[in-house]
C-alpha cells in the first residue's frame, strides 16, 4: 500500500517537473560517460602521461612524428582515404542517377547494389583475396582471355593499395547509393520538365538542376563516406594487413599493429589520440557547412 | 530509335555494375562447392563436380558452431542493451526541450566518427584491469559503440514523425507523460525499432575489429574465426573458409531481405531528413 503510494508521489514528482528528460536520457549518458569519455581521457594518458608532462611527453611526441614511417603511414592514409571516397562517391552517383531514370527492374538492381551491406566485410575481404590472387585467382584469368598478362593485385607495393581502394569502393558504394537514391527520389520533379521544356539537354539538366538541388544531399553523403572509409579495417585486415612491405599501411592499421603485434601501446595511444583529432576535426568543418546549408 | 539506344545502353551499364557486386558472393560460394585441390586450381575451374564436403565438416567443427553461438550472444545482448539504453534517450532527444540536449546529441553522434581501434587502445588496458578481456560481458558493451550512434539518430527521426496531436490527445485524456512513451510513442514507431533492431543485429554479427582485439579463445565470433581459423602454417583452408563464409552471410542475408522495408526507410530517415 505505501509503496504504491510512493510509487504514485513519485509519478506526480516526475509529472510536473522537468525531470522526465533527464531520467531517459541518464542511462546512456553514464554508459557512455564510462565507455567513451573516461576510456579516452585514459588514451591521452596513456599516450602524453606517465613522464614529466608536458614537456617531456610532448618532446617524444615530436621525436615520434618527426620518424618517417609516421609520415609514409600517413601518406598511404591520404591516398586510400582519396581514393575511395572519391570512387564511392562517384560510382554511388552514377548508379543512382541511373537507378532513377529506369522504369523496369529498379527495385532487383537496387537489392543488388545495397547487398554488400549486409554481408560481413572480413567474409568479403577472403573472397576478394582468392579473386585477386595471382596463382589460382579468377581476376587474372579472366584478364588472360583479353590478352592482358596476370597482375599481382595484391602481392605486388605498385597494385596492392590499388586493390585495396577498388574493394573498397564495392564494399561502400551501396551505402552512398542508399543515400543518394533517397534523396533523388524526394526531389521535386517540376523543375526538371520545366527545364526540359525550355530545350536544355540531359546534361545540362543534369548539372544545373539536379546536382544542385542535390547538394544537401550529397554534403551528407560525402561526410559520411568520409567517416566510414576514415576507419575501414576490415577490408584492409582481410587483404594485406598492412602488408607487401607496408605499403597498405594506413594509419589505423598502423595503431593495430603497433598495438597487438609490436606490443606497444604507447606510440598506439599516440597515433589514436592523433586519429581522433583528425576525425573530430573534419567532421566538425562538415557539421558547420551542413549546418550553414540548412539555414540558407 | 535514339530513345530506345539510350534506354538499353543504361540497362547494360546497370548490369555490368552488378556483376561487380554481386561476383564476389558468387565466386565464395562457388568455392565452397569444391574440393579443398580444386579450390586452388590452376587455372581456376568454372566448370567441376560439386561436393557438400566443406559444409559438412564445417558445420561439425565445434569451433565453428562456437563461434555461432557466441556471435548470436554477443549480437542479441549488446543489441538489446543498446535499445534499452537508446530508444527513450532518442525520445528525449525528439521531444524534450532540455538544457544541453544538442550538445549531447552530437556527442552521441561523435561515436560513429571516432575510429573503433582508437578506442581500443585504452578498452584493452581497462578491460584488463576488469577482467573483461575475452568475456561476454566485455564485448557485448564494446559492442554499444558500433550501434548507439544508429539507434539515437534513426529512432529520434522516428519520434519526430509521430505527429504530436496524437500524444497531446492521450495527455488531454488522461495518459501521464509514461504512459504515453509506453502506449503511445513505442507502438507507433515500433516498425522504426525493428528495422534499427535488426541492423544493429547485421553490424554486430558482422564486427571485426572489437572481437579482434578484445577477446581470444573463449569468446570468438565468427568474423574472427573466419579471419584468423582457416590460415595454416603452410597453406590456407579456402573451402573451409568460403563455406564458413557463407553460414556467416546467410543469417544477415536472409534479414535484410525478409525486411527490405524497413530497413530502407529506417537508413534513409536517419540520413536524408536530418
Amino acid at each position: 500500500m505505501q509503496l504504491k503510494q510512493l510509487y504514485k508521489k513519485i509519478q506526480e514528482r516526475v509529472n510536473k517537473t522537468a525531470i522526465l528528460p533527464y531520467i531517459l536520457t541518464l542511462p546512456l549518458t553514464v554508459i557512455l560517460f564510462l565507455l567513451l569519455i573516461y576510456p579516452l581521457v585514459y588514451l591521452f594518458y596513456l599516450g602524453l602521461g606517465q613522464s614529466n608532462f608536458p614537456y617531456v611527453s610532448l618532446h617524444q611526441v615530436r621525436v615520434f612524428v618527426s620518424r618517417p614511417f609516421f609520415w609514409q603511414s600517413s601518406k598511404i592514409s591520404l591516398i586510400y582515404l582519396l581514393g575511395s571516397m572519391g570512387g564511392t562517391l562517384i560510382m554511388g552517383f552514377l548508379i543512382a542517377i541511373l537507378l532513377n531514370s529506369i522504369n523496369k527492374g529498379c527495385s532487383i538492381f537496387y537489392v543488388i547494389f545495397i547487398a554488400p551491406l549486409a554481408v560481413a566485410p572480413i567474409v568479403a575481404a577472403k573472397s576478394w583475396s582468392m579473386i585477386l590472387n595471382p596463382l589460382y585467382g579468377i581476376l587474372n584469368h579472366i584478364l588472360g582471355y583479353v590478352s592482358i598478362p596476370p597482375q599481382e593485385w595484391i602481392t605486388s607495393m605498385q597494385l596492392a593499395l590499388f586493390s585495396l581502394i577498388m574493394v573498397t569502393i564495392w564494399r561502400w558504394t551501396p551505402l552512398a547509393v542508399l543515400i543518394l537514391y533517397a534523396g533523388l527520389q524526394t526531389l521535386p520533379k517540376q523543375p526538371e520538365e520545366a527545364a526540359a521544356i525550355d530545350g536544355a539537354g540531359r546534361w545540362q539538366i543534369l548539372t544545373y538542376i539536379t546536382i544542385p538541388l542535390l547538394k544537401p544531399v550529397l554534403s551528407i553523403t560525402i561526410l559520411l563516406q568520409f567517416i566510414t572509409c576514415f576507419k575501414e579495417f576490415d577490408i584492409v585486415y582481410g587483404l594485406t594487413k598492412g602488408g607487401p612491405a607496408e605499403c597498405t599501411e594506413t594509419l589505423v592499421i598502423r595503431t593495430f599493429l603497433e598495438g597487438y603485434r609490436y606490443m606497444n601501446l604507447r606510440h598506439a595511444a599516440v597515433i589514436g589520440i592523433i586519429l581522433l583529432i583528425v576525425a573530430l576535426f573534419v567532421t566538425n568543418i562538415g557539421h558547420k557547412i551542413l549546418i550553414c546549408q540548412q539555414e540558407r | 530509335m535514339q530513345r530506345k539506344v539510350v534506354v538499353i545502353s543504361k540497362y547494360f551499364i546497370l548490369c555490368v555494375i552488378a556483376l561487380f557486386f554481386l561476383f564476389p558472393m558468387f565466386w565464395i560460394f562457388i568455392q565452397s562447392l569444391k574440393t579443398s585441390i580444386d579450390t586452388i586450381a590452376i587455372p581456376p575451374k568454372i566448370v567441376f563436380l560439386p561436393t557438400l564436403e566443406n559444409y559438412s565438416s564445417v558445420l561439425t567443427d565445434i569451433n565453428l558452431l562456437h563461434s555461432l553461438k557466441d556471435g548470436l550472444v554477443v549480437a542479441l545482448f549488446s543489441v538489446s542493451l543498446t535499445l534499452i539504453i537508446g530508444v527513450p534517450f532518442a525520445y528525449a532527444l525528439a521531444r524534450f526541450k532540455f538544457r544541453g540536449a544538442n550538445q549531447i546529441g552530437f556527442f552521441v553522434l561523435s561515436t560513429m566518427i571516432l575510429p573503433p581501434i582508437v578506442i581500443i587502445i585504452p578498452f584493452s588496458k581497462i578491460f584488463n584491469y576488469l577482467h573483461l578481456l575475452d568475456t561476454y560481458p566485455g564485448l557485448i558493451l564494446a559492442h554499444i559503440l558500433v550501434n548507439i550512434a544508429l539507434v539515437v539518430w534513426v529512432m529520434r527521426s522516428f519520434f519526430l514523425r509521430i505527429p504530436i496531436e496524437v500524444e497531446e490527445a492521450a495527455m488531454i485524456d488522461g495518459c501521464t507523460k509514461m504512459q504515453v512513451i509506453w502506449k503511445i510513442a513505442f507502438p507507433l514507431s515500433s516498425s522504426g525499432i525493428t528495422a534499427v533492431a535488426i541492423l544493429s543485429f547485421i553490424f554486430s554479427w558482422n564486427e571485426l575489429i572489437f572481437a579482434l582485439s578484445l577477446t581470444a579463445s573463449g569468446v570468438r565470433t565468427l568474423p574472427v574465426f573466419i579471419a584468423t581459423g582457416y590460415v595454416g602454417f603452410l597453406a590456407t583452408n579456402w573451402g573451409g573458409l568460403s563455406a564458413a563464409g557463407i553460414v556467416t552471410i546467410i543469417p544477415t542475408i536472409i534479414l535484410a531481405l525478409s525486411s527490405k522495408k524497413y530497413l530502407v526507410t529506417g537508413f534513409s530517415l536517419g540520413t536524408v531528413s536530418k
